[in-house]
Formats: C-alpha cells, sequence, structure tokens
C-alpha cells in the first residue's frame, strides 16, 4: 500500500498525477491520497484506465470522502482518495467517516 | 433507444438520436385540471411542454471490465475478451460526451446501492459543470426497489421513480425533462 502525501501529489500536474497512481494501481498496489482527487481528476482516471484495461488489468475500484467547501464555498476542498487494483479488492465499502476495503489474495 | 439484456455493458457505444420531440402540450390542453402545476393557461409552462432534443444513449460509465464476467453469463472466452474491449471503448465514448451535452438524465437501479463511486464521479462533474442532471430511480416494479434511498442519496436533484421495463410514471419524467431542460 502506498500512502502518498497530499505535498507530492500538489507538485505534480494532473495528468502527470494521474499516471503515478494508475502506474502504482498496476503494479498491484492500493494508493492512498492525502489530499484525494477532484472528481474531474476521478472522471480522468476511470477514462485512462480504461485504455489500459486488458485480460490481467480489469481496471480499479476507487473510493474517498467527497469534497467539502472551502472558503466563503468558492473552492471546493478535496479529501483522501483510495484506489486499488479491481483485481485483488473485493470490496470497497465507504461509510460517513469510515472507508473499508476487503482485499482478496491474488 | 439501447438494446437490454441480462449481459453487463450491453450498450457499448454510444446512439445518438437527433430532433426527438417531448409534447406534453396537446396532453395538457386536453385535460388542463389533470396537473395543478402545468396549468396551460400558464406561458411558461406552455412554453416548456414541449421541447425538441438531440438525445445521446451512452454506455454506462465503469471503473473495472472483466471478462470472466461475460463469461458467467454464457459467452465464449474469445467473444467474452471482444465485448470487453469493446465495453471499454464505450466507457471513454461515454466520458467524451459528456464535454458535449446540456443536461443528464441518470438512469439508476432502484434495488442497488445508489453511493457508487461512478455515480458520485458523475454527479460531481456535472455540477462542476453546472450541466442540469435528473436522475431516473428505474426498476420500480420489482420488490426490493428503494428509490428513496437514491432519494437520500443525492437530495439535490430531482429523482423520479420509474419502470422502463412496464412504462411506469414515464409521463412524470418526460414533464420533469421538459421543466428542467427546457
Amino acid at each position: 500500500m502506498d500512502l502518498i502525501s497530499e505535498d507530492r501529489i500538489s507538485s505534480m500536474g494532473s495528468m502527470e498525477k494521474l499516471r503515478f497512481v494508475l502506474e502504482g494501481v498496476k503494479s498491484g498496489n492500493i494508493v492512498v491520497l492525502e489530499g484525494g482527487l477532484t472528481s474531474e481528476e476521478q472522471m480522468k482516471l476511470i477514462e485512462l484506465t480504461m485504455t489500459e484495461v486488458d485480460e490481467e488489468f480489469p481496471g480499479i475500484e476507487m473510493t474517498g470522502y467527497p469534497t467539502k467547501r472551502g472558503f466563503l464555498n468558492m473552492r471546493r476542498k478535496t479529501r483522501l482518495t483510495v484506489i486499488g487494483p479491481a483485481k485483488i479488492m473485493r470490496t470497497m465499502k465507504k461509510e460517513k467517516d469510515l472507508i473499508s476495503a476487503l482485499i482478496s489474495a491474488v | 433507444m439501447g438494446v437490454s439484456t441480462e449481459v453487463p455493458h450491453e450498450t457499448r457505444r454510444a446512439v445518438r438520436r437527433g430532433g426527438v420531440i417531448i409534447d406534453l402540450k396537446s396532453k395538457l390542453l386536453q385535460n388542463p385540471d389533470s396537473h395543478p402545476r402545468h396549468n396551460p393557461t400558464s406561458r411558461a409552462e406552455r412554453a416548456k411542454a414541449k421541447l425538441k432534443l438531440d438525445v445521446v444513449d451512452t454506455p454506462g460509465l465503469a471503473t473495472k471490465i472483466d471478462f470472466h464476467e461475460f463469461m458467467a453469463y454464457g459467452l465464449e472466452e474469445e467473444e467474452a475478451k471482444r465485448r470487453a474491449k469493446e465495453a471499454t471503448e464505450g466507457v471513454i465514448d461515454a466520458i467524451k460526451w459528456l464535454d458535449d451535452i446540456d443536461g443528464v438524465v441518470l438512469v439508476m437501479d432502484s434495488t442497488e446501492d445508489p453511493y457508487t463511486q461512478t455515480n458520485i464521479v458523475l454527479i460531481g462533474n456535472m455540477e462542476a459543470r453546472g450541466t442540469t442532471v435528473i436522475i431516473a430511480a428505474n426498476k420500480v416494479d420489482l420488490p426490493d426497489a428503494t428509490p428513496q434511498r437514491i432519494m437520500n442519496a443525492f437530495p439535490q436533484h430531482p429523482v423520479i421513480p420509474i419502470s422502463a421495463l412496464k412504462g411506469e410514471n414515464m409521463e412524470a419524467l418526460y414533464e420533469e425533462m421538459a421543466k428542467r431542460f427546457g
């Protein structure tokens, strides 16, 4: 499991960030991003994932906490996002303040 | 517009149909008391009672597509792999269409948990773009359907319970489309 600090990903461009995440997941890691991805970035990640799907890599599981409104409701603050290989993640369940992942042996 | 079967990802290409007309006006004029919200004396309501749309039926979004899932429905391995490949292209196609639409009717299964990440991502995207979203809570003909769960999950958007299979409550969906997209 890779726990990525917000500082690490904030220095990356959007596409660089998504490639970094997808490479980690394709290597079999669960990637946890402090600071998370925006819904636009998550949509781009889904699109990027679909270009990489093959017989060995069926895709990803992803969940996260919803964005929070920032100062004067002007800026959305993203929060933690968890992304993992669909092949090993049996389920990911989210409750209000808790994300649980059930992992199966490869 | 698309074919519906038990096999997942049956719609693997976006289908566009231009000039679809929702005409609620004639019905309302025939029976003006049928719905108080659509009194034909209201000019604004009359204007919204007829709506011309270009409709795009897109494949559903997914974060994973495993060809083994298709084999569980009796498809041969090669056919399953071909379908999986087409399904991935369909998801990309659907995402690209989001750049070019004015409103979304998001069809959700009322018997399933609405808090899927694809639903959350899609609605988050539409909200960020300022695109109108109507949620059609489908399959209300099934005994375990709970459209209220969808209403609770996404209270910021209108949710219309329907059964596409039985044609139940489709008028309400068309009325909402005419009201929101007009």
